[in-house]
C-alpha cells in the first residue's frame, strides 16, 4: 500500500486518485500514508454523524445565503427575457400586461394581488397611447430534438402573425437553429395569415399570405414552428378580448371600466425608458 | 528555496505535464459536450476553477477533522456546495451563458477531475500546496476547454469568441460544432501532442547519446 501513497506527490505521472479499501474495522486498515492526517483508532459512529451533520448544516447555510443574494438578479433576468421577447414579437408595443385564461374566458391578470397567473396566460401589448397592438401568445411543440418553446406575436385586429421569438430550443446548432437566424423564414412570420392554416413552402417560394418560406437544412424545425403557430393561435383566438376596444389599465378608458382603480399601476409593466 | 520550486512544480504539473484533459484524460464529458464555442469553454473552465480551488482549500484546511471513513461524502458535500453557488451566481450575472451551459454546471459535481484532486492531493497536503495544485489543474483544464472550443468554433462557425475569423466564402463545417466534432478535435489534439512528445523524446535520446546539452 505504501507504494501507492508515497509515490503520490511527485513521481507518479498522473496522481490519479488511489482507490483504497475502506477499513470496516480497525484491523486490516492500510493506515494513513505519509501525507495523511494521523487517523484516530476508530472514530465512533457519533463522530461520523457529527462530521456529516456539521458539513451539511454549513453547506445549507451557505446555499441559503447565496440564494437570497442572487435571487433578485435571477428574477430580474427572467423578467427581462420575457419583456425582450414580448417587445420583439409585438412591433409598436410600449408596455404589456398579463392576461390569463379562466373558465373559457381570458381576463386581465391582477398583478397587484401578487399572485401568479393561475391558468395559461398571454401578454397583451399596448402602444404609447394605451391602445392594444396585439397579443404575445406562448406556444410549445415537438421540434427536431426537444420541445420548442416560442412566443408568437398575434395582431387580432388584422388577423396576422406579426412576429415570433424562440424562447427554448435544443435544435441542432448550425442547422435547426436557423429558425432564429434565417431572415427569409423569420420575415415571412412578420405578416402571416392563418386562414387557411399556414403552410411551409420551398425556400423563396412564398406567394400567399399564409405561406412560410422554408429553410434548407432545417425543414423539420421550420415545420415545427409553423405547426406550433397554427395550434397555439388557434387555441387562443376565439377567447381573446376584443383588441379594438382593449386599453392598457393605466389609460383613462380602462380606469372607467375597471371597478378597482387601485390595482392599475402595478399591473402595467412599462418598457424601461431608453 | 526548495519549497518555492516545489510549489512552482506543483502548479506547472497541472498546466501541462499532467494536463487533466490532454494527459490524464479526466473530465472528458464536459470537455466534449460544451466546447462548441470558445466562450463556453471559458465559462465552464471558470466555474470548474472556482469549484476546484474552493473545494481543495476547504478539504485541505479541515483534513485533520474529517474522519477517513466519511471523507468522500464530505468531499461531495463541499464540492456540491461550491457548484450550486457557481450555478446561482452564473444565473444571476450571465444568464445567456448559464442557459447555454445548461445541465453541465450542476454536472461539475461529478467531474472526476475535482473529486480526484481532493482524494489524491488536498486530503494529504497542506493548504498552500493544495490550492496551488488546484489552480494549476483547473487552469490546465480551462486552457484545454478553450483550445478545443476555439478550434471547433472557427471551423464549425467561422468565428472565435463570436468574432468572424474566416472569409465570407468559408462554408462552416457544421459537423465540428455537433457532438462528433468534439471527438474529432480531442482525438486530433491528443495525436498531435503524442507526436510532439515522441519527437521530443527521440531528440532527447539522440542528444544524450552525443553528449549534448539536453534542452
Amino acid at each position: 500500500m505504501s507504494s501507492a501513497t508515497t509515490t503520490m506527490g511527485r513521481s507518479s505521472p498522473v496522481s490519479l486518485p488511489v482507490i483504497q479499501d475502506q477499513p470496516t474495522d480497525g484491523n486490516g486498515s492500510p493506515g494513513p500514508g505519509p501525507g495523511l492526517p494521523a487517523a484516530a483508532p476508530e472514530p465512533s459512529a457519533a463522530r461520523l454523524i457529527l462530521t456529516l451533520g456539521v458539513a451539511g448544516f454549513l453547506s445549507g447555510l451557505c446555499l441559503v445565503l447565496v440564494y437570497i443574494a442572487t435571487e433578485p438578479a435571477i428574477e430580474r433576468n427572467r423578467i427581462a427575457a420575457i419583456e425582450a421577447a414580448v417587445f420583439q414579437v409585438l412591433p409598436g408595443a410600449e408596455s404589456f400586461e398579463v392576461f390569463e385564461a379562466r373558465n373559457e374566458e381570458v381576463i386581465r391578470h391582477d398583478a397587484a394581488s401578487g399572485a401568479m397567473p393561475s391558468g395559461p396566460s398571454v401578454y397583451a401589448g399596448f402602444d404609447a397611447d394605451g391602445r392594444a397592438v396585439g397579443f404575445a401568445i406562448p406556444g410549445a411543440g415537438p421540434g427536431f430534438q426537444d420541445t420548442l418553446e416560442i412566443l408568437i406575436g398575434w395582431n387580432a385586429a388584422t388577423r396576422r402573425v406579426v412576429g415570433m421569438a424562440v424562447l427554448e430550443t435544443r435544435e441542432t446548432p448550425g442547422l435547426g437553429d436557423k429558425i432564429i437566424t434565417d431572415e427569409r423564414f423569420t420575415s415571412s412570420l412578420e405578416n402571416l395569415a392563418l386562414e387557411p392554416p399556414a403552410i411551409l413552402v420551398e425556400p423563396g417560394q412564398r406567394q400567399a399570405d399564409n405561406e412560410v418560406d422554408g429553410i434548407s437544412g432545417a425543414t423539420i424545425s421550420a415545420q415545427a414552428i409553423v405547426n406550433i403557430i397554427n395550434d397555439s393561435v388557434g387555441a387562443w383566438d376565439g377567447r381573446l378580448p376584443d383588441q379594438a376596444s382593449l386599453r392598457a389599465s393605466t389609460s383613462e378608458q380602462a380606469e372607467k371600466q375597471s371597478e378597482t382603480t387601485s390595482s392599475s399601476q402595478d399591473g402595467n409593466e412599462r418598457r424601461p425608458a431608453r | 528555496m526548495k519549497r518555492a520550486s516545489d510549489l512552482h512544480d506543483t502548479f506547472k504539473r497541472g498546466l501541462w505535464r499532467d494536463n487533466p484533459v490532454f494527459i490524464a484524460l479526466l473530465g472528458l464529458c464536459p470537455a466534449l459536450a460544451v466546447t462548441n464555442s470558445a466562450i463556453n469553454g471559458v465559462a465552464l473552465g471558470a466555474a470548474s476553477t472556482f469549484v476546484l480551488i474552493g473545494a481543495s482549500f476547504l478539504v485541505s484546511s479541515f483534513r485533520g477533522l474529517i474522519p477517513r471513513q466519511v471523507r468522500i461524502t464530505t468531499f461531495i458535500i463541499i464540492i456540491a456546495t461550491f457548484v450550486t453557488v457557481a450555478d446561482l451566481v452564473l444565473a444571476a450575472i450571465a444568464p445567456a451563458i448559464h442557459k447555454e451551459l445548461g445541465a453541465f454546471i450542476p454536472l461539475i459535481v461529478c467531474n472526476c477531475l475535482i473529486l480526484g484532486r481532493q482524494e489524491a492531493f488536498a486530503f494529504r497536503k497542506p493548504v498552500k500546496e493544495s490550492v496551488t495544485d488546484a489552480a494549476g489543474m483547473s487552469i490546465g483544464f480551462t486552457i484545454a476547454l478553450v483550445l478545443i472550443g476555439a478550434i471547433r468554433e472557427v471551423l464549425g462557425n467561422g468565428t472565435i469568441f463570436g468574432l468572424t475569423m474566416m472569409p465570407a466564402t468559408f462554408e462552416p463545417w457544421i459537423i465540428m460544432i455537433l457532438p462528433p466534432g468534439g471527438f474529432f478535435t480531442i482525438a486530433l489534439l491528443l495525436a498531435f501532442l503524442a507526436h510532439l512528445k515522441a519527437r521530443r523524446e527521440a531528440r532527447a535520446a539522440a542528444s544524450s547519446e552525443s553528449k549534448e546539452v539536453i534542452r
